[in-house]
């Protein structure tokens, strides 16, 4: 039975820990808590796609010829990384035309990286994270996500938040309000985290904190966001309030 | 027979956050979780969590929609390749030296301060903190540079006096309670550990509180500081306009001709504008010495100018398709110039118009986002593209604020009209 936000994603698709990803570069050890699981779509870490040999020199001959300048490889690529991108981008941006953005950003990021794809992963694992540090790197740069509007009205929607779509009965607000109130750098975290299934020592490579400091953040950004439910809930706050 | 217990609100919280960061938890925890799945604040809880969670979810894109950013995506890459192979400055003086310093280096990392949060919880739950390793500043904070042959990067020392290129993506330098970023391909050097000279490209300062002196970036141009706050300044290469904009707290000016001015938070500034496009000389009372460009550079690529032109040229040909392949190009190539800025009414238009919607309501907003003389335009557009897409929600909203705006546009009728219809009114 499924019964809380952590142990419903474990019981999805819960990926074997990531110790013996290359990639990392680090021996994350068994995850003992029980986090989210990887979001349906995402590359995983030590499934048989990534153990395979022949998949990966596909890949390479890949991305030696994107790395060649080869348009038809490039748009391959492109592509092929896109529903990744689009999946990353939407979740850390949600508005869909600033997730475009991202997209374009982080697609070109990988194209003028692929030269540094050793093959040691599947490509779209090696992307993703490229993927999430562009995005993340957009959004510290843009600002837009989650700033107060403009002076300009006309602009209130260029920078609105967009509201999920997700019905809720419980929660006063959607989610969207309650983490435009807290930090950035929990933000990252809790999104990080709930929206796309990383860990504590997966969220401090990519955010290129310690681990220490990856896990206050995600543990003091979810505790924000409780208070300010508890806070709503107490308070009768409704959603159109 | 399990016994009912009472719900623990403390208990419950402890045991889902330690869940959540990946600590241990008892079998008997995780059975007191399910067995209060039920509790007010847990469903709320879970709400919140399950939301977050569905914003990956994939959303319909068109196919029309993904060819148009994999054309910009290709496109992209290949202006940027062009742009890292015009060839580096030769100027290498220092580096050797920082270099065998940066051996000895050791990294004081900022995190290492106390968590965000409440303060008051840390010995509660936050973990020993780790070493913390000291670094010289200023130091490489993100991306990388190059210094003739060679390349800096994260955490290395950035010698003073010395020309630096940005990779191809932005790249930040630590300072002393500041940080500059450069836009990519941009050419920097730190005269001192408080100042930035701006060669061409663009420079983003954030300064934090508490600084003792103003942070700086200085052009041939003016130069531009704060003590809080952030700013940007841009450096046009061939017209070598300098634009400054004041994005967080006061920017203070210095302008040889006009002396020093104060600009507000949300303005900007442009100095030089009175150079015309074909004089590429530097004032003899330059701030700032500008070295001579490198003599094996290869032949310079298109200028956001001559991009600009390149795709006017093609619309008034009536090549849409062309016209918005250039238009992307000068994009992707100079996302931050006024030639780009000034473009990307004219590239919604066309995209509207080969029913790239979702681009051109992209355009559209990053226009609106800086505003100006094509405003008005650009919220027709954008109300054209919201109606296209379906969003029928934005689109009425759209239309109330442009009908505020401008009241007296031809078209305010007809999107009055179209407002009564989207509120279900119209007969």
């Amino acid at each position: 039975m499924l019964v809380t936000g952590s142990l419903a994603h474990a019981t999805s698709a819960q990926l074997p820990p990531l110790a013996a990803d290359a990639a990392w570069g680090h021996a994350a050890g068994a995850v003992q808590g029980v986090g989210p699981g990887r979001r349906a779509g995402m590359p995983r870490s030590t499934d048989d796609v990534a153990n395979r040999p022949a998949a990966h020199a596909e890949d390479r001959a890949l991305m030696e010829r994107v790395a060649a300048h080869d348009e038809p490889a490039q748009r391959e690529l492109a592509k092929r990384l896109l529903p990744i991108a689009r999946k990353v981008t939407r979740a850390l941006l949600r508005d869909a035309v600033e997730s475009d953005d991202a997209t374009q950003l982080s697609l070109i990021e990988i194209l003028r990286s692929a030269k540094s794809y050793r093959g040691e992963t599947a490509v779209e694992r090696w992307a993703q994270r490229i993927i999430v540090r562009t995005t993340l790197r957009h959004i510290r740069d843009q600002r837009r996500f989650y700033k107060v509007v403009d002076a300009e009205a006309e602009v209130g929607d260029v920078r609105a938040t967009p509201v999920s779509r997700r019905a809720s009965e419980e929660l006063p607000r959607p989610p969207e309000a309650y983490l435009a109130e807290i930090s950035e750098v929990q933000r990252e975290a809790v999104l990080l985290h709930h929206a796309l299934g990383y860990t504590v020592p997966e969220i401090a490579e990519i955010t290129g904190v310690t681990q220490n400091t990856a896990k206050a953040r995600l543990l003091y950004g979810r505790r924000a966001l409780r208070k300010l439910v508890r806070r709503d809930l107490n308070i009768g706050k409704g959603q159109d309030s | 027979m399990t016994r009912q217990r009472e719900f623990d609100g403390e208990r419950w919280i402890g045991i889902v956050d330690a869940m959540a960061v990946g600590d241990p938890v008892s079998s008997e925890d995780t059975g007191y979780v399910r067995d209060h799945a039920d509790a007010e604040e847990a469903k709320a809880e879970q709400e919140l969590w399950d939301g977050i969670a569905s914003f990956a979810d994939a959303s319909s894109t068109s196919a029309a929609d993904d060819e148009a950013l994999i054309d910009a995506v290709v496109a992209g890459a290949r202006e940027r390749e062009a742009t890292q192979g015009r060839g580096r400055t030769a100027t290498v003086i220092g580096i050797a030296s920082a270099l065998a310093a940066a051996a000895a280096v050791v990294l004081w990392v900022g995190s290492t301060a106390a968590p965000e949060g409440d303060t008051a919880e840390v010995a509660q739950v936050a973990p020993a903190a780790p070493t913390p390793v000291q670094i010289e500043t200023p130091a490489v904070a993100s991306g990388t540079f190059t210094a003739g042959a060679t390349t800096l990067a994260s955490a290395q020392p950035v010698p003073l006096g010395t020309w630096l290129e940005a990779g191809t993506a932005e790249a930040c330098i630590d300072l002393e309670l500041a940080t500059a970023c450069a836009a990519p391909s941009s050419r920097v050097q730190l005269p001192s550990e408080d100042d930035v000279d701006l060669g061409e490209g663009g420079v983003t300062v954030t300064v934090a509180e508490g600084r003792a002196r103003p942070a700086r970036v200085k052009t041939e141009r003016g130069n531009a500081s704060s003590r809080r706050g952030k700013f940007e300044v841009t450096v046009e290469r061939r017209t070598r306009i300098v634009t400054i904009v004041a994005l967080v707290g006061p920017v203070t000016v210095e302008d040889p001709r006009a002396g020093v001015r104060e600009l507000a938070e949300g303005s900007s500034l442009v100095l030089g504008a009175d150079v015309s496009a074909a004089n590429v000389v530097p004032e003899t009372e330059s701030a700032v010495e500008i070295p001579a460009p490198d003599a094996r550079a290869k032949k310079p690529k298109l200028s956001a100018v001559d991009m600009l032109h390149r795709a006017q040229d093609r619309m008034a040909a009536k090549d849409s398709k062309g016209a918005i392949a250039a238009y992307r190009k000068l994009l992707a190539s100079y996302p931050n110039s006024p030639e780009a800025h000034a473009a990307l009414v004219s590239t919604a238009k066309l995209e509207l118009k080969v029913g790239s919607h979702k681009a051109a309501l992209r355009h559209f907003n990053r226009y609106l986002a800086k505003g100006g003389a094509n405003a008005e335009e650009a919220h027709l557009g954008r109300i054209a593209a919201l109606e296209q897409l379906g969003r029928r929600d934005q689109e009425l909203k759209a239309i109330g604020v442009f009908l505020d705006k401008y009241p007296r546009n031809a078209h305010a009728a007809k999107l009055r009209a179209r407002a009564e219809r989207l509120r279900g009114n119209a007969p």
